[in-house]
């Protein structure tokens, strides 16, 4: 642990100097100035601070960490580690005392943390986490040029913030896409699509929403109200302009439960209305729960590149997405238990935690490639005015490719009463949205449904039923034919209960 | 199935521990996990970790033995922030500073999360309270500001001050 030494001379000189020469075909890995050469033009912005992927460090005439001492010698995530521990007082001393610890100290994740940390009256965007922290847009400039910095940890959010989204949501394989109808009848819908995603071009053009609203507008109507965006509420006027001067790698992602009432809307086909469901979703069988029905829909603001990544949509409940402005980026699996996960998401066994801890442009550099040759894979684009349907049980990762506002709704249609009924039964621990004075979800919900559609319940229990049994015959096959030649499973397509996958992020 | 393993530091000296105190580095519990019992008897290279270091870091699993296992949303942000540390450990984390960051080296590369955490308050609890040029000569940091830098960093610092 002998800190080098750095004498001023060679440090100048690295300073003044270009250091990266290297041969063009090595140059694509490496982050630099865009190349004069005229090749293909490099699409990653220059970091603020000049740091650089830790690759660099070996063609390097000087490595800037030398000067942090003993800190040299902790990988950077533990620095990282360390310095989630400080305040704001002390992480902003440290980062006074060598232009690496500067880096370290202005690591917008670091900020972000200590301003969510630190609730306060007036909420005003300052370009970056730091500079909000502070209430200054002087700390969302950094005077500091550490070019001679060579660290992925450092470097890695932001080239994961700036890598371009176009490679991954063009050139869609025709086997992947996403079917796109105008529009159809609720009885079409409930004979053959309960079960396939697909985009319907028609219904949401209607809306009055629809010609009414844009980023601006909202600011304009609604700038002084608070909305939900994960862990903060902030008024839709400060949310705004972060959505419009912020480079995270994962976007805040405004996500809003209580937007009907919040905004006084009208929903329904009846005089005056802002929005409604559209047609073919309208059969919900949670309705009957009234009061008590778990959070079902929601307003979804964010900037390009917000989103969610891989989940399930809670109590296996299927949803319609609406996009009002902007566009997304839809990937899709299927509901199977004979199918793994999609590529890169790993489920515990009990299917209650999903661990996927990629961003989405994390994801999309390390498993799109796989994922889109991966069968069952489905994708597509739901554009300006369109509306996607997400069938109960679906994995699925959405990703804005420009600033948009959506409306989204839960709901249970007659062939997915089963999986509803299993998932609130059998994974009592991972039901989601109910208000706390509903103490057992499945009890209420069947006590509802009895009351209104008893012939409906009778037969998703029975269907319930005939599906454990058929689980239960599969078992004990699978456990009698231990040694023996199994085989494929055949069964292909199963619900989302007892023991099958359903988690419950909204 | 034996209750004592053997680990061979990095200078190749073993050290028998039991199974129980080592199996708080998640490195070593997969490990014997994955060679199963029978292999078990074998000796243990940790060959990124010296005879001290891994004598130290086994004296804390020692007496964090009986410890409840984290819970996996122990870590909420809140929590993190106080820089709190039990008494024993205060003491325990009471040694020089090239001794402190191998330990917190060996707890990251061993997979001892709450070793690991300790480590680095004790770290933040010394930056904590210091001027910049404390925190330089505490860590043997090398100023290798522009005067330019500087100056816009005193400005900085002057407004986070207040």
């Amino acid at each position: 642990m002998s800190p080098s030494v750095i004498s001023p001379e060679i440090q100048n000189q690295a300073l003044n100097g270009k250091i990266i020469n290297l041969p063009s075909h090595m140059r694509q890995d490496l982050i630099d100035e865009p190349d004069e050469s005229g090749e293909k033009p490099v699409t990653i912005p220059q970091h603020p601070l000049g740091i650089k992927p830790a690759g660099n460090a070996y063609v390097a005439r000087y490595d800037m960490k030398t000067a942090c001492g003993n800190f040299y010698s902790l990988a950077d995530e533990l620095i990282i580690q360390i310095l989630e521990n400080l305040d704001a007082k002390s992480l902003t001393r440290l980062g006074a005392t060598c232009k690496a610890l500067y880096a370290f100290s202005t690591f917008e994740e670091l900020w972000k943390t200590l301003f969510i940390e630190s609730p306060r009256e007036q909420i005003q965007w300052h370009g970056t986490w730091r500079a909000t922290y502070f209430a200054n847009s002087l700390f969302a400039k950094y005077p500091v040029d550490c070019s001679y910095l060579f660290s992925d940890a450092l470097h890695r959010p932001f080239f994961c913030a700036h890598t371009p989204l176009t490679p991954y949501v063009s050139n869609i394989p025709a086997r992947n896409q996403i079917a796109r109808l105008s529009n159809l009848t609720a009885a079409e819908f409930s004979a053959e699509w309960t079960d396939r995603p697909f985009i319907l071009t028609e219904p949401v053009r209607e809306w009055p929403v629809y010609h009414r609203w844009s980023v601006d507008g909202l600011n304009e109507q609604y700038g002084d109200v608070e909305f939900r965006a994960e862990a903060v509420d902030w008024p839709m006027r400060s949310y705004i302009e972060y959505m419009k001067n912020s480079s995270d790698e994962s976007p805040l992602y405004l996500f809003d439960r209580g937007f009907v009432e919040k905004m006084k809307l009208k929903v329904g086909k009846e005089e005056g209305a802002d929005y409604w469901i559209p047609g073919c979703f309208g059969e919900d069988l949670f309705a009957v729960l009234g009061d008590q029905r778990p959070d079902s829909r929601w307003l979804i603001v964010g900037p390009e590149r917000s989103g969610s990544t891989f989940h399930k949509d809670p109590n296996a409940t299927s949803a319609w997405n609406a996009v009002i402005r902007g566009s997304k980026y839809w990937i899709m699996f299927p509901n199977t238990s004979t199918l793994p996960p999609p590529p890169g998401v790993f489920v515990s066994e009990d299917q209650s935690e999903v661990t996927s801890p990629l961003s989405i442009a994390e994801w999309l550099l390390s498993f799109h490639a796989e994922a889109r040759r991966t069968k069952g894979c489905l994708e597509g684009i739901c554009q300006e005015g369109e509306v996607l349907h997400v069938p109960s049980g679906w994995w699925h990762l959405v990703v804005n490719l420009t600033p948009s506002i959506a409306i989204t709704q839960n709901f249970i249609p007659r062939a997915h009463l089963s999986a509803a009924l299993g998932f609130l039964k059998d994974k009592a621990d991972q039901v989601s949205g109910f208000k706390t004075d509903v103490s057992d979800p499945f009890e209420t919900f069947v006590q509802k449904m009895r009351e209104r559609h008893p012939e409906v319940l009778e037969e998703g229990l029975q269907e319930l039923e005939k599906l454990r049994e058929k689980k239960k015959r599969k078992w004990d096959e699978v456990v009698k034919n231990d040694s023996g030649d199994s085989g494929e499973n055949g069964g292909g397509f199963s619900f989302g209960f007892g023991g099958d996958d359903d988690e419950e992020i909204p | 199935m034996s209750n004592t393993i053997i680990l061979t530091s990095s200078d190749n000296v073993e050290i028998p521990v039991d199974r129980e105190v080592a199996e708080r580095s998640i490195l070593i519990k997969n490990m014997l996990e994955d060679v199963g019992d029978a292999a078990a008897n074998e000796p243990i290279p940790i060959p990124n970790v010296n005879e001290a270091v891994l004598k130290k870091v086994i004296e804390w699993c020692v007496h964090h033995k009986g410890d409840p296992p984290a819970a996996a949303d122990d870590e909420t942000e809140s929590r993190k922030r106080t820089t709190e540390i039990d008494e024993w450990d205060q003491k325990f984390m009471q040694v020089d500073q090239e001794m402190l960051f191998e330990i917190i080296l060996a707890a990251n590369y061993l997979d001892i999360k709450a070793l690991l955490d300790v480590g680095c308050k004790t770290v933040a609890n010394m930056i904590k309270g210091k001027s910049p040029e404390e925190i330089r000569k505490t860590f043997n940091i090398t100023n290798d500001f522009t005067p330019e830098e500087e100056e816009q960093i005193r400005r900085e610092n002057e407004w986070a001050e207040e």
